[in-house]
C-alpha cells in the first residue's frame, strides 16, 4: 500500500505518563483518514509528532516518503498544510493578513491567498480584525491557512469545532471532495463517530495513545455482528423451538444463517402453527463497534 | 516566490505601529534634555557634546534597553499566544530564519530611534542657538550603538522567549542597561552584551569607541548576538512545541 | 476583600514578587553607590540618601508601578475573562480590587526599600538617624506618587490591550521622572513620575559657592499632595468610565 504517512512504534511519553504508546498508522495515499478518539486519546500530540512539533520519545513516523527528523521536518512541512488544536491567528491582523504571513512564511504566489479565503467563504471580511472574528469564522481561517497553496498532505485535528450545523457540513463536504479534486490526502482527527463516518474511507481508532483498530471504513463496517429478529404468533414457544433468546419488545433473536436455512425454519414454525408477523435483519452499528473498542462512549 | 520570514515579520507589524515607540522615546529624552541643558548652561559649557550627554545619558543607561526588551516581547508574544507556535513551526521555515527575521525586525526598529535620536539632537541644538552643527563623530556614535544593539536584541529575544510574561523581559533590560553602565564605567563594557550600546553613544564622555577598540568591539557584538541566537534556535528547534490554548 | 484576594490568586506564577525584588535591589544598589561617595559618618549621609531615593524612584519605582499596573490588568486581558467577570463583579469594584492590589505590591516595594536604606544608612554609620515622622513622610510621598503613576499606567492598560502600550508609557514616564526633578517646579507638576519628588521634604541647596550641600526639610507640600491626589481621581475615573460605556 502506497503511504502518506506511516508510523512504526510511535511513542510519547511525559514524565512517567505515556500519552501515545507504539502507534503504527498508515494513511493511504489520496485517502481521507479519519483518526477517531476520545479526548485526550492522544490524537494531536500524534499530528504534532507528525508535523515535528513535538519530538517522540522512540519510533519513527514517515511523511510523503521521508522520515521526520529535526532536520527534515522543515523540507517535509512545506508540502503539508496543517491546522492542529485551535486555529493560529494574529488577532490584530485581518483575515487576508495572516494569510500573508502564512503565504511568506511558505513562499507562494499571492493568488494563492484569494483562492483560500473564497473556499472558506472568508472574502468577505476586508478590514475587520481577526480579534472581532466568531470562533467559526477563525475556524474557517485556520483551514484556509491549512489549504493555501494545494499542500499534498493535510493534517486537521477536529476542524469543525464551533461551526455551525450548515458550516460542519460544508466543510465536511470541501474535506471530502480533496482527493478527487486536488488529490490531496487527508488525514482528520475528531472524536464524532458520525463525523467520521461521514468524510472517511479509512479509519483509525485510537485509546488511551493505542491503537486499537485501523482499516478501511468498509471493513469496519463488516466487523459488525449480523442477526436475525422475528416476531411471531406465539414468540415464547417459537424461542423454545429455536433455541433462541427472547429479545425486549417481543422479538426473538437468532444467529445470522444462510437463506436456505432461514427458509427451513420459517417452513418450520409454521408447521407448528406459529405465524410469522415480522422478519428483519440486523447489525452492530459503528457506535457500538467503537464502545467495544475503547470501553468509551463515542461522542464525549 | 521564495518563502520570506521576514516579510511575514513585517505583515505582523501592521496595525501595530510599536516602532512609534522608537520614535516617542528620543521625543520625550530630547525635550526634556534640552530643556535642562537650556537650564543649566551656567555649568555646561562643552556645547554639542553637554547637549549630547542630556538627550543620550539616562536613555541610553536604561530606556533604550528596556524599549528594545519591549519590542522583543512584543514580537515573540505574538507567537507565545493561542496556538501560532503550532503554525510558524509547522511551516517550511527553520527555527534560525524566524528568529533571526525578528532579530532583523528588532534591530530595524531600535535603528528608527536611533535615526531620530541623531535627528533631534541637531535640531534641538541648533534650536538651544549651539553653533554651527555637530561632528561626524555623533553618526558614527550612532551608528555603532545601531551596531552594538544587536546583541542586546540577541539576548532579550532569547529572554522572551524563555520567559512568556511581558514585563519581566523588561525589567531584564533595564537592569540589564543599568549593569552595562557600570560595566563600562569599570572598563568591562566588552564583555556584557548591554553595554555594548551604551560604549557606543559615549555619553558619559568615558570616550568612545576608537579605532583600536573597534575590532574588539565588532567581535563582541558578533558573538554575543551569535551565541544568543544559537541558544534561541536550539532552544525552539529542539523542544517541544508548548502552546497556551 | 474576596475581590482583592482574587486578584492575588490571578498573579500567582506571574513573577511579581521578583520584579519587585530586581528592581528595589536596583535602586538600593544606586543608594548604596551613594552612600559610598558620602562616606562612613557622614554628617550628611542620612540626609543625602532621603534626598536621592525618591530621585532613583522617580525612575524605578515609577517603572516598577507601570509593570505592576500593566500586570494586574493584563492578567484578564490575556486570559478573555472581562465578560465573565463582569458577569459576577461590578465595574468598580473589580478596577478598585485591582488598584487595591497594585498598590499593595508597591506598599511592599516602598517597604523593603525603607528597610533597605535603613540598612546601608546604619552600615556606614551616618550621624543622626532621622526621625519616625520623617521616615513616615518619606513612604507616604513614594506611595501617594506611585498611586499616581499605577493609575494613569493601569488606565492605559485597560484601554489598549497590548502590554506594550502601557510598558511604553511607564517607560517614557520613568525617563521623564527622571529629568523631572532638574524641571522649574511648574512644569514637574505636569509630570506624573515628578511627584516622587515633589512630595517629599527634603531640600537641596547646593551650596553656591562652597560645595557643600545643604540639606533642609520644607514643611509637607499640601498643594502637590492634593495635585497627585487629583491626577490618580481623574486617571481613576477616566478608567472607569471608558471601561464601563465599552462593550465587551
Amino acid at each position: 500500500m502506497d503511504c502518506c504517512i506511516q508510523t512504526r512504534g510511535l511513542t510519547k511519553t511525559y514524565g512517567k505518563a505515556a500519552v501515545v504508546q507504539s502507534l503504527d498508522l498508515a494513511v493511504p495515499r489520496g485517502s481521507v483518514y479519519g483518526f477517531l478518539g476520545p479526548n485526550g486519546a492522544g490524537k494531536t500530540t500524534t499530528m504534532k509528532m507528525l508535523l515535528g512539533l513535538v519530538h517522540p520519545s522512540a519510533g519513527t513516523a514517515t511523511v510523503l516518503g521521508r522520515q521526520v527528523t529535526p532536520r527534515s521536518h522543515v523540507q517535509i512541512n512545506a508540502r503539508v498544510g496543517s491546522l492542529i488544536e485551535s486555529p493560529s491567528c494574529y488577532p490584530h491582523l485581518t483575515a487576508r493578513e495572516n494569510l500573508e504571513v502564512v503565504r511568506s512564511l511558505r513562499g507562494l504566489p499571492a493568488s494563492s491567498i484569494d483562492e483560500a479565503l473564497a473556499v472558506v467563504r472568508l472574502g468577505h471580511t476586508g478590514g475587520k480584525p481577526v480579534r472581532a472574528f466568531s470562533l467559526g469564522m477563525r475556524q474557517r481561517l485556520g483551514l484556509a491557512a491549512a489549504l493555501l497553496g494545494d499542500p499534498e498532505l493535510l493534517l486537521l485535528d477536529e476542524p469543525t469545532n464551533g461551526l455551525d450545523p450548515a458550516g460542519i457540513q460544508e466543510i465536511r463536504e470541501l474535506i471530502r471532495s480533496l482527493p478527487t479534486e486536488r488529490g490531496c490526502t487527508v488525514l482528520v482527527s475528531s472524536h464524532l463517530l458520525s463525523e467520521v463516518e461521514q468524510m472517511s474511507d479509512y479509519v483509525g481508532i485510537i485509546n488511551h495513545g493505542r491503537m486499537a483498530w485501523q482499516g478501511p471504513l468498509g471493513e469496519l463496517h463488516a466487523r459488525a455482528r449480523r442477526w436475525l429478529e422475528l416476531r411471531t404468533t406465539d414468540n415464547e414457544r417459537a424461542a423454545r423451538l429455536l433455541g433462541a433468546s427472547c429479545a425486549d419488545g417481543g422479538w426473538v433473536r437468532v444467529r445470522m444463517r444462510d437463506d436456505e436455512s432461514v427458509a427451513r425454519m420459517t417452513m418450520g414454525l409454521a408447521r407448528e402453527g406459529i405465524g410469522i408477523v415480522r422478519l428483519e435483519e440486523r447489525h452492530e452499528d459503528l457506535e457500538d463497534i467503537f464502545i467495544a473498542l475503547t470501553g468509551t462512549e463515542a461522542s464525549l | 516566490m521564495r518563502a520570506s520570514a521576514l516579510r511575514a515579520e513585517l505583515v505582523k507589524l501592521h496595525r501595530a505601529p510599536i516602532w512609534a515607540a522608537f520614535v516617542l522615546l528620543p521625543v520625550v529624552a530630547a525635550a526634556i534634555g534640552t530643556f535642562n541643558y537650556m537650564g543649566n548652561l551656567a555649568i555646561l559649557q562643552s556645547g554639542w557634546f553637554d547637549l549630547w550627554t542630556q538627550h543620550t545619558l539616562f536613555s541610553g543607561m536604561i530606556f533604550l534597553h528596556a524599549l528594545i526588551g519591549a519590542s522583543c516581547s512584543w514580537l515573540m508574544g505574538l507567537e507565545h499566544r493561542g496556538t501560532n507556535w503550532n503554525q510558524l513551526m509547522a511551516s517550511p521555515t527553520g527555527a534560525l530564519r524566524i528568529l533571526a527575521s525578528k532579530l532583523l525586525v528588532a534591530w530595524l526598529m531600535l535603528g528608527v530611534g536611533l535615526a531620530v535620536t541623531g535627528v533631534l539632537f541637531v535640531g534641538c541644538g541648533r534650536f538651544a542657538g549651539l553653533p554651527g552643527l555637530p561632528g561626524f563623530g555623533y553618526v558614527l556614535w550612532l551608528v555603532l550603538a545601531w551596531v552594538g544593539g544587536l546583541a542586546s536584541i540577541a539576548c532579550q529575544l532569547l529572554v522572551s522567549l524563555l520567559i512568556r510574561n511581558f514585563a519581566a523581559p523588561v525589567g531584564i533590560a533595564a537592569i540589564g542597561g543599568l549593569v552595562g553602565f557600570f560595566a563600562h564605567a569599570y572598563d568591562m563594557g566588552l564583555a556584557w552584551p548591554y553595554a555594548l550600546l551604551v560604549m557606543a553613544l559615549n555619553s558619559n564622555g568615558n570616550g568612545a569607541v576608537g579605532a583600536g577598540q573597534l575590532m574588539a568591539f565588532l567581535a563582541s557584538t558578533v558573538a554575543f548576538a551569535g551565541a544568543f541566537m544559537m541558544i534561541a534556535t536550539l532552544v525552539v528547534a529542539g523542544t517541544d512545541v508548548r502552546t497556551s490554548s | 476583600m474576596r475581590c482583592l484576594g482574587l486578584e492575588f490568586a490571578k498573579l500567582r506564577r506571574k513573577h511579581v514578587t521578583l520584579v519587585v525584588l530586581a528592581i528595589v535591589a536596583a535602586t538600593l544598589a544606586w543608594l548604596y553607590a551613594d552612600a559610598h561617595g558620602e562616606g562612613a559618618g557622614s554628617a550628611v549621609g542620612w540626609h543625602s540618601l532621603f534626598f536621592a531615593a525618591p530621585i532613583m524612584n522617580s525612575v524605578f519605582l515609577s517603572l516598577l508601578s507601570s509593570v505592576v499596573a500593566s500586570r494586574v490588568v493584563d492578567v484578564d486581558h490575556e486570559a478573555d475573562a472581562w465578560k465573565q467577570l463582569l458577569c459576577l463583579q461590578g465595574t468598580g469594584s473589580l478596577l478598585l480590587a485591582k488598584l487595591a492590589c497594585a498598590m499593595l505590591v508597591i506598599g511592599l516595594a516602598v517597604a523593603l526599600e525603607l528597610v533597605g536604606i535603613f540598612s546601608i544608612g546604619s552600615a556606614w554609620k551616618f550621624f543622626d538617624q532621622p526621625a519616625l515622622r520623617s521616615w513616615g513622610v518619606l513612604a507616604l510621598s513614594q506611595v501617594a506618587a506611585s498611586l499616581c503613576m499605577v493609575s494613569i499606567v493601569g488606565a492605559v492598560a485597560l484601554v489598549w490591550e497590548s502590554q506594550f502600550v502601557a510598558i511604553t508609557c511607564g517607560l517614557a514616564l520613568s525617563l521623564a521622572g527622571l529629568f523631572s526633578s532638574f524641571l522649574p517646579t511648574a512644569l514637574q507638576r505636569l509630570v506624573p513620575s515628578g511627584y516622587y519628588t515633589l512630595l517629599t521634604t527634603m531640600r537641596v541647596d547646593w551650596g553656591s559657592g562652597s560645595g557643600v550641600p545643604l540639606f533642609s526639610e520644607a514643611t509637607l507640600p499640601v498643594l502637590d499632595y492634593a495635585l497627585a491626589s487629583a491626577f490618580s481621581i481623574a486617571a481613576c475615573l477616566f478608567a472607569y468610565v471608558t471601561f464601563s460605556r465599552r462593550e465587551i
